[in-house]
């Protein structure tokens, strides 16, 4: 011990030389994000990182945000949370303890939203999930909310809009029964279809595990059971390969998809097999009027690909934050303008974001409108259709 | 259609998915049987190698396609070889800069199996961090031609799969069983102090087999990226630990194991899928393994190594 | 030590108050306190033994009046972290003291001393939730990294899929808690008042390690003819057949995950109306859960391997036949190993799923064995203080670098190292980790404590606790 003594002094000196200098306030708005840039959806986490980069210079440029006659310039931290339920948990409480974040934006997913929802709610931070459709992310739960759509808003969609389009009867399922978000809505859509055509009427009910790449055996099954329509409420980089196998195991029927599947670059990974599938979107980026267009394009010029859904929801749950702080002011203490901020947020009316206007029902969740998109021809999504609630 | 037809149908034609299925994992398993034969290393790096050697085809392909203008079974074939080349080397990076130095200072090989599973991981992420998170799509290089015989789907891309798997399995037991540096490399196994005795440098014989193992990793890569054309970091990771448990189960260290093995865990998980509730399918494929390596304790094909007292 | 290694460190380390000073972080007392600071660790450098031992109090004295010095000042430093340094520092010097009349109090006394600190500075919330949590992961790291070494390292088999057990402990005792002291959409209303939690949350956890231990004891049966690779086979296609099963359980929630959990830690606050008290405990009960578990899992693990009963299990590692010939009955260690190495994960896994407040299958997949094995294999097989070691260091690597990366990424965008256009972003995290294993692994080929203890490296240690 009494040799090593000298690693005490040499550690702690260490602690004070590398700590954080005591550096002065500066006038500015801190927002978490904590999103999904490493692990299993490493799209969504890079989409919504640009989507917020893309907001942050656009407002920083001209001088900052405006509450309450004072300019404020944006600082937004980023967590990864590497796609885990537990790196979710500490990295939204590294941004609200340690970052003093005033409000966190994300995670995506909902494995990683429910727990971190958990967190933020406990540590009285409001906190928005973008595309998180799991209804436990913000039940019960004052301080979350969400900027998308709900699973049991999704599966009726479908199922209505798959018995009217094209007059199915009997439906096969596909999806993945390790992840949350597939699970929940592949039921949600069993539940809403055999209430329409009675009990059996979904043929196949075929599930896979996370990172499978084949599906040979459950397509085969799906191809034999009769079927009139597949869904398949999967993610972007899954849907290539099940649409290319069905295909090749002579599926000539229609495919339908969920929102996930604008997660990232479906038509770039996909090519000309996924033209003529429907699938429910939060937006169609495709014949886009306004602010929506003014931001597909910015955003496709800097990034060089279009703004899949997750971009535009966060760019909107960002959005939903500001208009919350502009309304509720800042009074500099955190404690307090987070819980203005929250009280501010869930009496939003109609926000005008880019997908759609936003008005939080009591429980944090949006009343929005889905669209119903085809990939035409061009491999765009084009919109076909609007169910509202 | 009768029912007895159709059942028929749908065993053959999952017949023909649990062997284009049991391809990959035959070749994979192949790989880490040469390398663990060697030097009783389990290479977990592998099925990152084979990532690695994916995304080598995907870049070589894209590239020759953009650049001259070529029929598509052109650049497939200038594709192998290349990629064969550049994954070999990459495999012997691995061997020369993480495995050899533990090996020289005597470590336990369980240290070295750490050390491949976090080269694995290195790769995976390096991957992700210098080649950004979109997932690639690797171009069509062969159309895709569907066959039908009666309810049967088959296409030209599953019968090249097959016929190349059973190719390097074929080739690969020629080489380890009647060639010289295959019988050096039975001979380091067998005993690796006796070896520079006999006036055989070691790790040349090293070097071969990772040559070997990672060139086949990467044709294993190609075709799979054809047969399922998105490309992402992390492809090789899922499919690395399930070629290492079917060269397990075959018995490792024996080529004829490994690919055995490969082809009954290709056949399990689509069988069990197909028959069998899909949701159980893990839960059943697993169980069945259990079973095979508690009645056969050291794999389908492994001898018990005995033990002096 | 090399030679010159002395001098850099000298070196370094008066360049570092230089530059404290030079920079404006340092001033006035505080560079007072630097010089001798920096005087006392020179000093205890080159002088003999009797100058080092004078040096360690000079170091110890200055950062204690210079503690004090900055609470007066400006109370730039907590009150509490004054509080908790200096009781610390006392611990220690009593038991240099007096430590030697009973060496068997002194680890539980240091022990007890630092929960206290760390209780009291979560209390205080000088420790915010974030760092509270980052220790919690810490010492649940801790007891998955020692209870996978005792068949990893001790016993010398590859077990590669420690999460199952992990995964088992984890939903059984939540769905205890659950069951018991919460209210939730599965069971309803709570059956017990929760004003018990406190008192319920021991058993639970013991019953979570029960189900991880009997796992434990299915993955040994095959073990007596099966060895090496293919029990690591077992091992993994137990982890998948235990995280399937939950997946296919849809009453608890399936991949959904389940929770709950939350509120039971929340009515430990109660414990008071037990006794028809009106007040409430309002303690960071998980982090002292976590604490007691981490302790109690290093103390078993230490009893178990080095009682003679225990030693078999490292007979077993060096030669089994042999072993068996010298009376050992390796059925029954293998057994007993197997079992107690996944109760203690289950015993990880149930406190892991109430410091998060929410389980989910994935979570239990094979990353985190990997994570195990990595940490065992860091430390040293067959070393409890190195598996310790590498937990902390691992833990702690993983969330610095949340901080380390930005600074690293501006370091390297003005020094023009990389293109404007290219952040470095937390993706490098998982090369950066596992590149520093695999260079530390080449430092040490044997792990950082081969199979030795801390107490063989220094010696002076055994002052304060014994490993052996």
């Amino acid at each position: 011990m009494k040799r090593y003594a000298w690693l005490i002094p040499v550690l702690l000196l260490a602690l004070i030389g590398f700590g954080p200098p005591l550096a002065a306030a500066e006038d500015v708005i801190k927002i978490g994000f904590n999103i999904e840039l490493t692990g299993d959806i490493p799209d969504v986490g890079e989409a919504s990182k640009n989507a917020a980069e893309y907001l942050k210079n656009q407002i920083n440029n001209a001088g900052g945000f405006d509450v309450g006659g004072k300019k404020y310039k944006l600082q937004f931290i980023y967590e990864d949370n590497e796609a885990k339920a537990e790196s979710a948990v500490s990295a939204a409480q590294k941004l609200i303890t340690q970052d003093e974040v005033l409000a966190i934006v994300g995670p995506q997913a909902s494995k990683q939203a429910v727990p971190a929802g958990e967190a933020a709610n406990n540590l009285e931070t409001p906190m928005i999930s973008p595309w998180s459709t799991n209804p436990n992310t913000t039940k019960d739960r004052p301080y979350v909310f969400r900027g998308c759509f709900l699973d049991p808003f999704q599966g009726p969609v479908v199922a209505k809009f798959v018995t009217e389009e094209f007059k199915a009867k009997k439906a096969a399922v596909l999806y993945d029964i390790a992840s949350d978000y597939p699970k929940g809505l592949a039921e949600f859509f069993k539940a809403a279809f055999e209430q329409m055509h009675g009990a059996g009427s979904i043929v196949a009910f075929e599930t896979f595990t996370t990172k499978d790449k084949d599906f040979s055996a459950q397509l085969t099954k799906i191809v034999a059971s009769g079927a009139e329509i597949l869904f398949v409420p999967q993610y972007y980089n899954e849907v290539p390969m099940i649409i290319k196998q069905a295909k090749q195991l002579g599926w000539t029927k229609p495919i339908m998809g969920a929102d996930a599947w604008a997660g990232g670059d479906l038509m770039g990974l996909c090519g000309d097999d996924c033209k003529g599938h429907f699938f429910p979107a939060h937006y169609s980026n495709v014949g886009a009027k306004g602010e929506t267009k003014q931001f597909i394009d910015n955003y496709t010029e800097l990034y060089k690909k279009t703004p899949d859904d997750v971009a535009a929801l966060t760019y909107d749950a960002i959005g939903v934050v500001l208009a919350a702080i502009k309304q509720a002011g800042l009074t500099g203490k955190v404690k307090k303008d987070r819980t203005a901020i929250m009280e501010a947020m869930g009496k939003l009316k109609d926000y005008p974001g880019i997908t759609g206007t936003m008005t939080f029902k009591p429980d944090g969740d949006p009343i929005k409108c889905a669209v119903v998109v085809k990939i035409n021809n061009e491999g765009k999504f084009e919109f076909y259709k609007s169910v509202c609630p | 259609m009768p029912w007895g037809g159709a059942l028929l149908a749908s065993i053959l034609q999952n017949t023909l998915n649990a062997l284009q299925w049991g391809s990959f994992y035959s070749l994979i398993a192949l790989g880490y049987c040469l390398v663990y034969g060697v030097l009783l290393l389990i290479n977990f790096a592998h099925g990152d190698v084979y990532m690695v050697g994916a995304y080598i085809a995907f870049f070589v392909a894209t590239f020759l396609l953009a650049s001259g203008g070529l029929p598509g079974w052109v650049v497939l074939a200038v594709t192998v070889p290349i990629t064969m080349v550049l994954t070999a080397a990459v495999g012997v990076t691995l061997e020369r800069v993480a495995y050899r130095p533990l090996r020289r200072k005597g470590a336990h090989r369980l240290y070295v199996v750490v050390t491949a599973l976090m080269c694995g991981i290195i790769l995976e992420n390096g991957n992700l961090a210098l080649l950004g998170a979109a997932s690639r799509a690797f171009p069509e290089l062969v159309t895709t031609t569907v066959f039908s015989l009666g309810d049967v789907k088959l296409t030209n891309l599953k019968v090249a799969v097959i016929v190349v798997a059973i190719g390097s399995f074929l080739i690969l037991e020629t080489i380890v069983s009647r060639t010289k540096i295959g019988m050096a490399m039975r001979a380091l196994s067998y005993d690796r102090f006796a070896l520079p005795l006999m006036g055989i440098p070691p790790d040349t014989v090293i070097v071969f087999t990772f040559v070997l193992g990672s060139s086949f990793a990467a044709l294993a890569g190609l075709l799979f990226a054809m047969s399922y054309p998105v490309l992402d970091p992390y492809m090789g990771a899922m499919v690395g630990w399930k070629a290492f448990i079917a060269a397990v189960v075959g018995g490792i260290g024996e080529i004829r194991g490994a690919f055995a093995g490969g082809f009954l865990l290709g056949f399990v998980e689509i069988m069990v899928a197909a028959f069998l509730p899909s949701t159980f399918r893990d839960l059943i494929a697993f169980t069945i393994l259990l079973f095979i390596l508690w009645m056969k304790p050291t794999g389908l094909f492994g001898v018990a190594r005995f033990q002096k007292i | 030590m090399k030679n010159y290694t002395k001098p850099i460190l000298a070196a370094g380390l008066w360049a570092m108050i230089a530059w404290l000073f030079l920079s404006g972080r340092a001033d006035g007392y505080w560079l007072v306190a630097l010089i001798l600071w920096g005087g006392g660790a020179t000093f205890a450098f080159y002088g003999g033994e009797r100058a080092r031992e004078y040096g360690f109090w000079v170091v110890l004295g200055t950062l204690s009046v210079g503690a004090w010095w900055l609470f007066f000042q400006d109370r730039r430093m907590d009150s509490d972290w004054i509080l908790c340094i200096h009781l610390l520092l006392g611990a220690m010097g009593l038991v240099r003291l007096f430590g030697r009349a009973a060496p068997a109090w002194n680890a539980p006394f240091l022990l007890a001393v630092l929960l206290f600190c760390l209780v009291w500075l979560s209390y205080q919330e000088s420790i915010n939730v974030y760092f509270q949590s980052v220790l919690m992961f810490t010492g649940i790291n801790i007891i998955m990294a020692t209870s996978l070494n005792l068949v990893n390292g001790y016993m010398g088999e590859f077990n590669c899929g420690h999460a199952g057990p992990m995964a088992v402990g984890a939903y059984v005792s939540s769905l205890m808690t659950v069951a018991l002291f919460g209210k939730s959409q599965v069971f309803g209303d709570p059956s017990l008042s929760p004003a018990l939690a406190l008192f319920g949350f021991p058993f639970c956890l013991l019953v979570g390690m029960a189900a991880a231990a009997f796992i434990g004891f299915l993955i040994s049966i095959p073990s007596f003819k099966t060895r090496g690779d293919y029990l690591a086979i077992i091992t993994i296609a137990v982890s998948y057949i235990i995280k399937s099963t939950i997946e296919n359980m849809n009453v608890i929630g399936g991949a959904r995950g389940f929770m709950g959990m939350g509120q039971v830690t929340q009515a430990m606050d109660k414990a008071p109306q037990v006794f028809g008290l009106k007040t409430s405990w309002d303690l960071p009960w998980m982090m002292i859960w976590v604490f007691l578990g981490t302790v109690f899992s290093v103390w078993l693990l230490r009893r178990f391997v080095t009682s003679t009963y225990g030693k078999g299990i490292i007979a077993i590692c060096q030669d089994e036949i042999a072993a068996e010939i010298m009376s050992v009955n390796t059925n029954r260690m293998k057994i007993a190993a197997f079992m107690l190495s996944s109760g203690l994960a289950g015993l990880a896994g149930g406190l892991l799923a109430h410091a998060i407040g929410y389980v989910n299958p994935s979570t239990f997949n094979i990353l985190k064995s990997t994570e195990a094995l990595l940490m065992v294999y860091l430390g040293g097989m067959g070393s409890l203080s190195g598996s310790v070691i590498a937990a902390v260091l691992f833990t702690v690597l993983v969330d610095a670098l949340r901080f380390i990366i930005p600074i690293l990424n501006s370091a390297l965008h003005w020094a023009h190292l990389i293109p404007s256009s290219y952040e470095v972003s937390q993706v490098w995290k998982w090369v950066l980790i596992p590149l520093l294993l695999v260079v530390i692994m080449r430092w040490r080929p044997e792990g950082l404590m081969g199979n030795r203890e801390l107490t063989d490296y220094f010696p002076g240690l055994r002052d304060y606790f014994r490993f052996k």
